[in-house]
């Protein structure tokens, strides 16, 4: 490249007037934005312009200088004055111009590449422009402008005018030189605030929660601004079939650009939704925002994006959509008034819509080629922009899709616009068709193959011998071979034989035959095998009976099953009153008095009974052939075809179970039964892993969650095989961690109607990293398909409905239920003539073939690996009298149900928000109330001068005070501050080894330029304290501070120091010790509250944690250290607002806000743990600070909301926890959800009362862990239960059903209230609470024994379970005299202001 | 009413420029969605009537006759 002439030097920044003009609310959204990334090109709008032929080099320059000259926004720079943007007005450009000669296209083609991601310095030029030229060639004509001063009208017009300006120079004539309006002049018209009605709009609309789409299940936002753009051009066929409906009746709006507009949103609003699973998505649309005429000729950033959200219903077609977009786009354009946009609104999508309908018109004669060239770089908060543009006017409509990097893999990038392409064709097809219904997978993704491949599976299974059969051949092979282990001994297969002949002999004495249904109400002993292998050798059929469920229920099943034969056992006589023959176990000989010759027949192997939801249990019938294929397929796979031994531990009335029966009896294993407990919960599970004493475990998540939080290695179990529910990847993880890694983790899917388990996954701790791991691939012989509402495949990596089907794969049906039957077990597209059940589940296909595993798309939940209707628990409830009407929910406690303070943006996770109606929290109404008297404790500046000069008196070094410099604002400030009131200060910052370069930077520059010498603390003990910190406080901060106060005491007491200075802000003051409590009435002497944080701090540093133990040495031996060095806050001193520390950080010291950490931290381990924080404790750990920040006017709401919202990068948050040798599992207690029963009733029915009586009528799993008494069941507006409106359950209404909460009133009793808290997470708790009232369960009950053991007191899981308050738990653990707490004196503080006192200096490390 | 439409119209939307009863505004691209919309909330508010959504179109906003015309239809309900 050969520079050519002319060219305009780089400008240099003289203003034309100092008139600053502020940013138009457009701007100051792109500003932002510009100010995240300055040096990623994401708002760089570039452009290439083709002539047909070569230009004339001077003629051009003349008319581009001309254009710049009549247009003030070319010549406009963007500055930042006390952290407020400007625009400001230059005399001359505010780019260069310039003329290049190139030899060929490849220099031409690396030199645009190169320029169009260079970013601008928007302080010193916001756009470039070059007319590139080639010997004997055309010319070309790039131009990049920073989006501050365009958008595509306004580049548009610039060419348009720089066209006009040429051809005159051309002929002869002067360019025009009348000024064109501007941006600056259209921002002076606009008025300041938005008009009433549009802010009531938006604000009404934004107040409405709303969830990002995922789609294809990544991320919603990315997490960088890297982008790849992919361009499709529709083609003439679409463009015109397109432009038909535009024009069309039904379709048209009220201008084709609106019409197009229209249909494109209508596309993309289906395909989000398909591809994302969201029935209400939200998308970005960009609006010109050039709301008249002369607006319409502006150079200058108009756009401005707005949300629009449709719903899309479940017969919602393109037509019906079409009609709720263009409404929608209507009602937008009219409340998109100025100043409407926020960035709040701008949080509400992650796609935008970008339809451009501008058109570039001829140039020198003829019409360039336009190119709106690619910077690879998008904003990181949207996904995907699609821009549509047809910059020839010529109708040749193209589509570029610009995906965020983050959020889209190449894989992706090519499948997506494809499945958008037939979502489009789909509307241009048909537009009544619905949406749901649409094909969009491509024949090649996984999804589809799946499919294809049912034929296949089907013509290659092979039969497999039935159940009886093999175990017979089994008995003639090794009859001594021990097939069933129990309590009472070892049982041979010949006798085991033996005794289920024997058991079919009595069973066709009591009247049963071939295809009768034969109840088994058995504990888990030898005969349970016995009876089961009788009743099939009798070729009837096994009706599972678990005995530890209630009466009602048992009742329930034994009237819809019709049994006439039960076996049971003497035990459990008096467990039910029905009329049934029973037969008990011990009146069955050993062996029949004569051989029995088995019937195979075509009876249901088992017909196992799941919760109905019409209320009663409906039976799921079995067939031989599918038990035969199961059990194989179990032994192969979990056990490696070996003799295994298998655990028998779980519930019989449970699929789960017939695994660890029937994979052991067919082929060769063994069982060793574990008998169950009558009363209480079953924790047979733990014993197995105590025992160790099998090869093979079958078992739910919620069992392993025991045994995990029991655990200790295993040396014999090999597999676990985890059914029943969705698997977490940390379970398993943790499981490998603490059984053993040799210890293999099956994740086995499958509903009872598909025969116990039909897909399997092997976990991979490596690989799988998902928070649930996969459902993995099909079983032997079976199909699975991942379907949409049409039945078509749906594209990999979206969720779809999951259908299995397959030879002998599927149950026969339900008992006497042929409409139920036919509703789930339907026609499979896929082998005709065959069936497919539909499970109700949710599942997506990744493009590797492996399913995952999304959910309940019905009624139905999973508790424990229980299925339950919560149907079924309805018709309970509403058994008792005095319910008159209830409703079933699941509940969890979920970021996203909490709310947030309406002044200071505290969310009601934090224990202590105590948020009210008015949606204020208990901390701001403590402050207001009691900041006046608390404004005691301030002082001013002459009191630290006096303290400084004391201080000076007292030296024995050459420094009158150490100053905690931790480099931040707040710090930096009060150093410079300091330092005018003495030179002789030494700086000390804690180099922690996670400091930010930038800030350490900070330090030396701003150190440096006051005079002031400065020392990095560091110790080799860090990491060890880091990680003590996030066990005790999950946090890093705490371990932070202990160790600058320690370092720091120790530095000034070697200089001879006597004070020490800290940045600590007011509102970490109030935060760590100011609580309204020391201000009450008669209390409030500052001297008091100044004697008490003395003692706190001698007291925090005497604690034996990490930090002390490594860093203390002889320091705090006794209190003379705090004789010998003073603290100071210097902000007890100084009120300054946030804005002056900018201000004078600004003017008098280098100091810069480092942008390589996140927002106000110098830390990188900060996340890490705000990460751990959240994780264990349920909420942010600056939620506190944060408040206080924004009491403090320090931060606004939404700016500390925002902080509060940051994403977390978990890798590298893991990958720093693990540098410092974090190795705990972060797996919160107790967090899955929970049933919660609303119910109104006649007069007063406590909640009490109401479980009591359920625990009579449903198991265990079944009873709803929350009762929430409201006056009326709220309805929708289609009479649906409207869920938002129920009251949560939770603390507040349990407050509210108990007028009373009993505090501890010993310290045993006390000892345990501490630990339920932690365990159930709760902060208000009685000792009269119920355990299950207040969430408590079976891992709760263990973690809580755990750490009641720790405490020292001997308290089993059981105990948990049988004394179900902590007083009555404190009665049993109460063997040693209790020793009443002492009645609390004046001095002494109340719990919680002693527990600030002792986090005191703990709580963050930033400022 | 025609005066106040008009007087809008040209002075909020058209910078000034003055039309013809019977031009179309529309076709011409001289307003634009954005301008109807403005156009309807102005309307509402002046003459305290409602515009529903499916009376937002060409028929009833092309020109400033049709306008006029379906405002005074529009009050008379």
């Amino acid at each position: 490249m050969r520079r050519g002439t002319p060219a305009d030097p780089v400008p240099v920044a003289v203003a034309a007037s100092d008139a600053a003009i502020p940013l138009t609310r457009a701007q100051h959204l792109i500003w932002t934005g510009h100010a995240l990334a300055p040096d990623a090109p994401v708002y760089n709008m570039a452009w290439r312009f083709d002539f047909r032929t070569s230009l004339d080099p001077a003629s051009f320059g003349q008319a581009f200088r001309s254009v710049v000259q009549r247009c003030d926004t070319l010549r406009t720079i963007f500055e930042e004055t006390d952290g407020v943007p400007r625009q400001r007005i230059l005399d001359g450009p505010s780019g260069a111009f310039q003329v290049l000669n190139f030899g060929d296209e490849d220099a031409v083609v690396r030199w645009i590449a190169e320029q169009v991601r260079r970013p601008f310095d928007v302080s010193r030029e916001t756009f470039r422009s070059a007319l590139l030229q080639r010997p004997d060639g055309p010319s070309t004509w790039f131009l990049n402008l920073h989006h501050l001063v365009t958008d595509a009208s306004s580049s548009e017009i610039i060419f348009r005018e720089v066209a006009r300006a040429y051809e005159a120079v051309r002929s002869g004539q002067d360019p025009p030189c009348a000024p064109m309006p501007s941006v600056a002049e259209q921002a002076k018209r606009e008025p300041g605030e938005p008009d009433p009605d549009a802010q009531a709009y938006w604000e009404r609309r934004l107040a409405q929660p709303i969830a990002l789409p995922r789609l294809y299940q990544r991320p919603a936002g990315g997490s960088a601004t890297n982008a790849h753009r992919v361009v499709i051009p529709l083609g003439p066929e679409r463009c015109a079939k397109l432009r038909g409906y535009a024009g069309s009746d039904d379709f048209a709006a009220l201008s084709a650009t609106q019409s197009l507009f229209n249909l494109l949103a209508t596309v993309l609003v289906a395909w989000i939704s398909r591809v994302s699973g969201q029935s209400a998505p939200s998308i970005g649309v960009v609006t010109h925002g050039r709301r008249s005429l002369e607006a319409r000729r502006a150079v200058g950033c108009f756009v401005e994006i707005f949300p629009l959200q449709a719903e899309i219903g479940d017969g919602e077609t393109f037509r019906s959509l079409h009609a709720k977009v263009a409404r929608e786009g209507l009602d937008l354009l009219r409340h998109a008034g100025p100043g409407a946009s926020s960035a709040k609104a701008q949080g509400r999508f992650n796609v935008v819509l970008n339809y451009i309908p501008t058109a570039f018109g001829g140039f020198g004669g003829a019409p360039p080629d336009v190119a709106w060239l690619d910077t690879g770089h998008t904003d990181p908060g949207h996904a995907l922009r699609l821009n549509v543009t047809d910059f020839g006017g010529r109708g040749a409509i193209e589509l570029a899709f610009l995906f965020n990097d983050s959020v889209f893999d190449a894989d992706l990038r090519a499948r997506a616009p494809r499945h958008f392409l037939r979502a489009l064709d789909g509307l241009l097809a048909d537009p009544d068709v619905p949406i749901r219904t649409l094909a969009l997978a491509d024949p090649d993704e996984a999804s589809t193959r799946l499919a294809r491949r049912a034929e296949l599976v089907t013509h290659e299974a092979t039969p497999v011998d039935d159940v009886v059969a093999s175990f017979r051949r089994l008995v003639g092979e090794a009859p001594d071979a021990v097939v069933v282990q129990d309590c009472a001994g070892d049982t041979s297969r010949a006798a085991l034989d033996a005794r289920s002949d024997a058991f079919a002999q009595a069973l066709a004495e009591a009247g049963a035959g071939p295809g009768c249904l034969v109840g088994i109400h058995l504990t888990r002993v030898s005969d349970l095998p016995a009876a089961m292998l009788g009743v099939l050798k009798l070729g009837a059929s096994v009706v599972p009976l678990d005995p530890t469920q209630p009466p009602g229920r048992l009742d329930a099943i034994l009237r819809e099953a019709g049994l006439r034969v039960v076996i049971s056992e003497r035990q459990l006589a008096g467990r039910w009153a029905g009329g049934e023959t029973r037969l008990l176990v011990d009146d069955v000989p050993a062996a029949p008095h004569e051989p029995f010759t088995p019937v195979h027949g075509d009876a249901p192997a088992y017909v196992m009974f799941t919760s109905g939801s019409t209320g009663t249990p409906k039976g799921v019938q079995v067939g031989r052939p599918a038990l035969a294929r199961y059990a194989r397929w179990a032994h192969t796979e979990f056990a490696g075809g070996g003799a295994a031994a298998w655990a028998l531990h779980s519930a019989i009335g449970f699929d789960l179970t017939i695994t660890s029966l029937f994979a052991p009896l067919a082929n060769g294993g063994s069982i060793v039964a574990y008998r169950e407990t009558l009363e209480g919960p079953d924790l047979s599970v733990l014993r197995v892993f105590e025992d160790d004493a099998v090869d093979v475990v079958k078992l739910t998540p919620a069992h392993l969650s025991l045994a995990v939080e029991a655990g200790r290695p295993v040396r014999r179990i090999r597999a676990l095989v985890l059914g029943g529910e969705d698997l977490p990847t940390q379970l398993a993880r943790r499981a490998c961690e603490t059984l053993g890694e040799h210890v293999a983790i099956f994740n086995e899917y499958g509903p009872t109607e598909a025969t116990v388990g039909c897909m399997i996954h092997r976990f991979d701790p490596g690989a799988d990293v998902a928070p649930s791991v996969p459902i993995g691939v099909a079983a032997a012989a079976t199909c699975i398909y991942v379907l949409d509402a049409g039945l078509h495949p749906v594209p990999d990596d979206v969720v779809g409905d999951l259908y299995v089907a397959g030879p002998d794969r599927l149950a026969a049906g339900y008992l006497n239920r042929a409409a139920e039957t036919s509703e789930r077990f339907v026609p499979d597209p896929f082998r005709p003539g065959s069936k497919m059940y539909r499970t109700g589940d949710f599942a997506s296909v990744r493009p590797d073939g492996v399913l995952r595993f999304h959910g309940r798309a019905d009624d139905q939940v999973k508790i424990g690996g229980v299925r339950i209707e919560l149907g079924e628990i309805r018709q309970a409830v509403l058994a008792h009298p005095d319910v008159t009407d209830c409703t079933l929910g699941l509940w969890q406690r979920a970021p996203s149900e909490t709310v947030q303070c309406a002044r200071c943006g505290i969310g009601s996770d934090y224990p202590d928000a105590r948020i009210d109606h008015t949606g204020v929290c208990g901390l701001c109404r403590d402050y207001d109330e009691y900041r006046s008297r608390a404004a005691t404790y301030f002082r001013d500046m002459d009191g630290l001068r006096r303290i400084v000069a004391r201080a000076a008196d007292r030296k024995t070094g050459a420094y009158d005070c150490v100053m905690l410099l931790s480099g931040g604002k707040d710090s930096t400030y009060a150093l410079c501050q300091l330092a005018e009131i003495t030179p002789s200060v030494l700086a000390a910052t804690l180099d922690n080894g996670f400091l930010s370069a930038q800030a350490k930077e900070n330090i030396r520059r701003v150190t440096e330029s006051l005079g002031i010498e400065h020392r990095f603390l560091t110790t080799p003990a860090m990491n060890e304290i880091f990680v003590d910190s996030l066990n005790r406080h999950a946090n890093v901060c705490n371990g932070c501070f202990k160790t600058i106060y320690t370092l720091g005491l120790k530095l000034a007491r070697d200089e001879g120091a006597p004070l020490i200075v800290t940045g600590l802000s007011r509102g970490q003051m109030f935060e760590t010790r100011l609580a309204p409590e020391l201000f009450d009435s008669g209390k409030g002497d500052v001297a008091d509250i100044d004697a008490m944080v003395l003692e706190a701090r001698k007291t925090y540093h005497r604690f034996q944690d990490v930090a002390a133990r490594r860093l203390n040495g002889t320091l705090f031996d006794d209190d003379s250290i705090f004789d010998q060095v003073e603290f100071v806050d210097f902000y007890r001193y100084c009120d300054v607002p946030v804005t002056e520390v900018y201000a004078y950080l600004r003017r008098h010291v280098p100091w810069v806000r480092p942008a390589d950490t996140g927002r106000s931290t110098n830390c990188l381990i900060n996340d890490a743990g705000i990460h751990v924080h959240k994780t264990l404790r349920g909420y942010h750990n600056y939620a506190l600070p944060y408040s206080w920040d924004v009491r403090m006017g320090h931060k606004t709401r939404d700016e500390a909301r925002a902080e509060l919202e940051d994403e977390i990068d978990e890798t590298r948050v893991t990958a720093i926890l693990r540098e410092i040798g974090f190795d705990r599992s972060l797996d919160a207690p107790s967090h899955g959800p929970r049933i919660v029963c609303h119910y109104v009733a006649k007069g007063d029915l406590a909640p009490d009362v109401l479980r009591r009586f359920l625990g009579r009528r449903l198991p265990r799993e079944m009873t709803p862990a929350h009762f929430v008494p409201v006056a009326s069941i709220p309805l929708t507006a289609n009479g649906k239960v409207d869920r938002a409106q129920l009251p949560e359950p939770g603390e507040d209404v349990s407050q509210a059903i108990r007028s009373v909460t009993t505090a501890p009133r010993t310290s045993l009793e006390k000892t345990l209230w501490d630990i339920w808290r932690a365990v159930l997470r709760r902060s208000e708790l009685g000792v009269e609470d119920n355990f299950y009232e207040v969430g408590g369960d079976s891992i709760a009950a263990i973690q809580i024994a755990s750490r009641a053991a720790g405490a020292g007191l001997n308290v089993s899981a059981v105990d948990v379970f049988r004394h179900q308050t902590i007083a009555e738990l404190a009665a049993l653990a109460g063997q040693a005299p209790d020793v009443p707490e002492r009645p609390r004196a004046r001095a002494t503080l109340d719990a919680r202001s002693k527990q600030r006192l002792e986090e005191l200096f703990g709580r963050r490390a930033h400022d | 009413m025609l005066d106040t439409i008009k007087s809008f119209i040209e002075t909020e939307l058209l910078s000034g420029r003055e039309i013809d009863s019977g031009e179309n505004l529309l076709l011409s691209g001289l307003v634009d969605s954005l301008g109807v919309m403005r156009l309807v909330a102005f309307i509402e508010v002046k003459f305290g009537l409602k515009v529903p959504a499916a009376d937002i179109k060409l028929v009833n906003f092309a020109t400033l006759d049709a306008i006029v015309a379906y405002v005074g239809a529009r009050a008379e309900q």
